[in-house]
């Protein structure tokens, strides 16, 4: 049979050459530098207490992972946070409105925000840069139109998600709502015909849709899903600091997307995995806390971040062409050109 | 064959130049002389390599082997600037213009007269006006290119050329988009060009103009040059035999012995503003019909708006004999029609992605159970088809780019057999493969067509439509403008459909 020809020699195993297995080896070195200088960092609950500060990043960058590996992106989730966080704050405080139900109306609040992106994306040819960038100030401006500059309180049962533990365990809630929506979205996206879709689309999104791909639904999901994904971090936020502003997360989307390119997905679409996404969201946490414990003054932590995912996206160009150089090696016979 | 070139030079001077594309050849042992004072055709059917010869001599393209030398000398082009510097222009089908500058500073673009380090306007345009009023044309050199015809914007190319001092013109398909007044304008300045003593090459279709115009005409077919005539000692029909002379046995012929059924695939009427026109056609199932045409014609067009890609105007779709409205290429797929894509690379392939799951790309849907992927049932679907169309390949895991084209090409037509359709189109199955994967691909159609499919297949390789079709339609600048049965095809009557002759018979 054809399958059974020789498959080349390859001068390092394909697992090793991925960037999501370089994420991994950068999180171990760093916590270990981490735990090195920082005696409490080995502290458990110190660590689960620290990882709610960024389960909000989290959240998002799990749905950015489809957005960016469908060959869109979404600056404007951050600004989908604060504005869901406000309305449901406005509608509460200010009009009377239960709290409950409306936390499970944020979700679809969040959806509608990210549709009108998709439609636009889908439906107008825009590049998802310039349209997102658009709704970035629009939401964030819509939500400072609803609050001014004021902090809106929120009931005292509503607050303090992050220091609720799953019974019997150390394990805050958002942490476990993060790994769980995780594991489910990994699942959706590498096993699911919608994730098949996903990484057609980034790929080739004309060969995708010559071969029947629903390029224009797809389109219009990954952005709802962000949309979604937003409003849970949004719920979750103004729980934990216990006021929703117009200026939460302002700047946040900067951190989303650096998780999800540091974790190997390819800023061109076509690439990327939910693991990765997750492990360099961990390789930002311990970065950001080690340098926070060390004192590095806010500005330098920024700039970190940013340097950050300069080198995430040029390793991810390295990596394409690693991998192009190994091929070329395996493949002997195989093409005469 | 040598026609002797008596005392003259040749200006440009191409010797035994080879060219490959992705590994196909593209242009073979070439060699070719332009003489000063001569217009020279270059014609052949589409991709017989006339441009790719052009291009070379206009340094666009590097050869493989072979050398240029220009007025004896060898040269060794690596971009288009250092063919101008030696005098050689290319002038293309589509003008390559800058829309929004004007007349005047698209002339002498990177090249504006300066005066005290700053352009010098007065002279840019006194200048630009000069050259157009040599050329005998009235364009406003402080016009915008934006505005003008095609026409007009090759004589803005053309005067850029003669600005540089260009004693080379190559021609590529110059006249495909002009009217017969502004041939006739442009063929008064080529004759005025030649009297002044440069060598001009001249690609073309319309085999009336080149009689018309040239002097000399070279016969190109699938990269190799086939013939040299002068035109006062030959005539269109032994032109066009040249054109098309290639032994059928090299080809597989469709199996004509089964039924024809009944009509799978109508159009009506069907238009889509500047594209093309009132196409009426019908395939049967069983049936092959070829669409002949040149290039531009229109037909790559008709198959992508039946596959719901383009939208149209007017006219209806009927399959299965029923009108339907094609939602895009998902409802095509859906109501049975498959489209094998022109452009293989672009529209039919992820190139990074694996052999299995490009099959099975089209029905990863239908293979999956709650939206769960059945990846098992994948990479069946995947090796089945490796199996039928015998793809050369290490594994279905493979990547598709590490694939030869004709491999890549089979895989594509895996992916649409697997979506089990009833009418297939095909646009330039063959287009860049070599012999062996073509013959496969005319093995499966046949075989599609003996199990009853409908195929449309567009082709501009005029023996694989003479071999395959049981009806060869012809379409011509958006309209279709002949058909004929297999019995009465001949490549002579297609060329001559395709180019608008009246053919002596």
């Amino acid at each position: 049979m054809n399958e059974v020809l020789a498959t080349g020699r390859r001068t390092v195993p394909r697992w090793m050459a991925t960037p999501e297995s370089i994420t991994a080896a950068l999180l171990v070195v760093a916590f270990g530098v981490s735990a090195a200088f920082v005696p409490r960092f080995l502290d458990a609950a110190y660590l689960l207490d620290r990882s709610s500060l960024y389960m909000e990043v989290g959240l998002m960058a799990l749905a950015m992972t489809f957005v960016i590996v469908a060959g869109h992106i979404d600056l404007s989730c951050a600004s989908i946070l604060a504005l869901v966080g406000t309305s449901i704050a406005t509608l509460h405080v200010k009009l009377g409105v239960p709290l409950l139900p409306l936390v499970f109306l944020a979700p679809l609040l969040g959806a509608l925000l990210g549709g009108i992106n998709g439609v636009i994306v889908a439906q107008l040819g825009l590049p998802s840069l310039v349209v997102t960038l658009a709704t970035m100030a629009l939401y964030r401006g819509l939500a400072q139109v609803l609050l001014g500059d004021h902090s809106v309180s929120l009931p005292a049962w509503f607050t303090g998600i992050e220091r609720v533990a799953i019974a019997g365990t150390l394990l805050p809630v958002p942490l476990v709502l993060f790994l769980g929506l995780a594991v489910a979205l990994g699942l959706v996206l590498h096993k699911t015909v919608f994730g098949t879709w996903v990484f057609a689309m980034g790929t080739n999104a004309e060969a995708a849709r010559y071969s029947g791909v629903p390029v224009a639904q797809v389109t219009i999901s990954v952005f709802v899903m962000s949309g979604v994904f937003s409003a849970m971090a949004a719920m979750i936020m103004i729980s934990r600091l216990g006021v929703a502003r117009y200026d939460h997360a302002l700047g946040l989307e900067l951190d989303v997307i650096t998780a999800v390119v540091l974790g190997g997905a390819s800023i061109f679409g076509g690439r990327g995995t939910v693991t990765g996404s997750v492990l360099a969201l961990f390789l930002i946490a311990v970065l950001q806390t080690g340098m926070g414990v060390a004192n590095v003054k806010a500005e330098y932590q920024a700039t970190a971040s940013g340097a950050l995912l300069i080198v995430a996206v040029l390793m991810g160009n390295c990596f394409a062409r690693f991998r192009k150089w190994t091929a070329s090696k395996g493949e002997g016979s195989c093409s005469g050109s | 064959m040598v026609i002797p070139m008596g005392e003259q030079v040749p200006l440009v001077k191409a010797v035994g130049l080879y060219k490959a594309f992705e590994g196909v050849d593209v242009l073979k042992n070439a060699s070719l002389d332009l003489l000063p004072g001569e217009i020279h055709a270059l014609v052949g059917e589409n991709g017989a390599g006339k441009s790719t010869l052009a291009r070379i001599i206009g340094g666009v393209h590097t050869p493989r082997a072979g050398t240029v030398q220009v007025n004896g000398r060898t040269v060794h082009f690596h971009r288009p600037c250092d063919a101008i510097a030696q005098g050689i222009a290319l002038i293309h089908q589509e003008p390559l213009t800058f829309p929004d500058l004007s007349v005047a500073e698209n002339i002498f673009i990177g090249r504006q007269p300066r005066r005290h380090g700053r352009i010098d306007w007065n002279a840019v345009h006194r200048e630009a006006a000069e050259i157009l009023e040599s050329l005998g044309v009235k364009i406003d050199p402080r016009a915008k290119v934006r505005g003008l015809s095609i026409a007009d914007q090759q004589m803005v190319e053309m005067a850029s050329a003669l600005s540089q001092h260009a004693k080379i013109l190559l021609m590529d398909e110059t006249t495909a988009a002009l009217t017969p007044s502004e041939v006739e304008r442009l063929f008064g300045i080529l004759r005025q060009l030649r009297d002044r003593g440069a060598a001009l090459a001249f690609i073309g279709h319309r085999l009336e103009e080149i009689f018309e115009i040239c002097d000399r005409i070279t016969v190109l077919r699938d990269g190799e040059i086939v013939g040299q005539r002068l035109t006062k000692e030959t005539s269109i029909d032994e032109i066009l035999r040249l054109m098309v002379g290639r032994p059928l046995a090299a080809l597989f012929a469709k199996d004509v012995k089964h039924a024809i059924g009944s009509i799978a695939l109508e159009t009506r009427r069907l238009t889509c503003a500047g594209q093309f026109s009132d196409i009426t056609l019908q395939v049967r199932a069983g049936e092959v019909v070829g669409l002949a045409g040149l290039v531009g014609a229109g037909r790559t067009e008709v198959a992508r708006a039946i596959f719901g890609i383009e939208k149209i105007d007017a006219g209806e779709i009927r399959i299965g004999g029923q009108a339907v409205q094609v939602a895009g290429p998902r409802g095509a797929m859906k109501k049975g029609l498959a489209l094998v894509p022109e452009e293989r690379q672009r529209h039919g392939l992820l190139m990074p992605m694996s052999v299995w799951q490009n099959t099975t790309l089209a029905i990863v849907d239908r293979l999956a159970r709650f939206g769960w992927r059945r990846d098992a049932m994948a990479r069946d679907v995947a090796r089945i088809g490796v199996k039928r169309l015998d793809v050369k390949l290490r594994g279905i895991d493979q990547p598709i780019r590490e694939l030869s084209g004709g491999n890549q090409q089979k895989v594509v037509l895996s992916k649409w057999l697997a979506t089990k359709p009833k009418v297939m189109l095909l646009d330039e199955p063959t287009r860049g493969i070599d012999i062996s994967a073509k013959a496969e691909v005319h093995r499966l159609v046949s075989e599609l067509a003996a199990e009853g499919m409908a195929v449309l297949m567009i082709s501009s390789d005029l023996l694989e439509v003479l071999a395959m079709s049981d009806r060869i339609l012809v379409m011509r600048e958006g309209r279709i403008v002949a058909e004929f049965p297999r019995e009465e095809a001949t490549a002579e009557r297609v060329i001559a459909a395709a180019t608008g002759q009246v053919l002596r018979e």
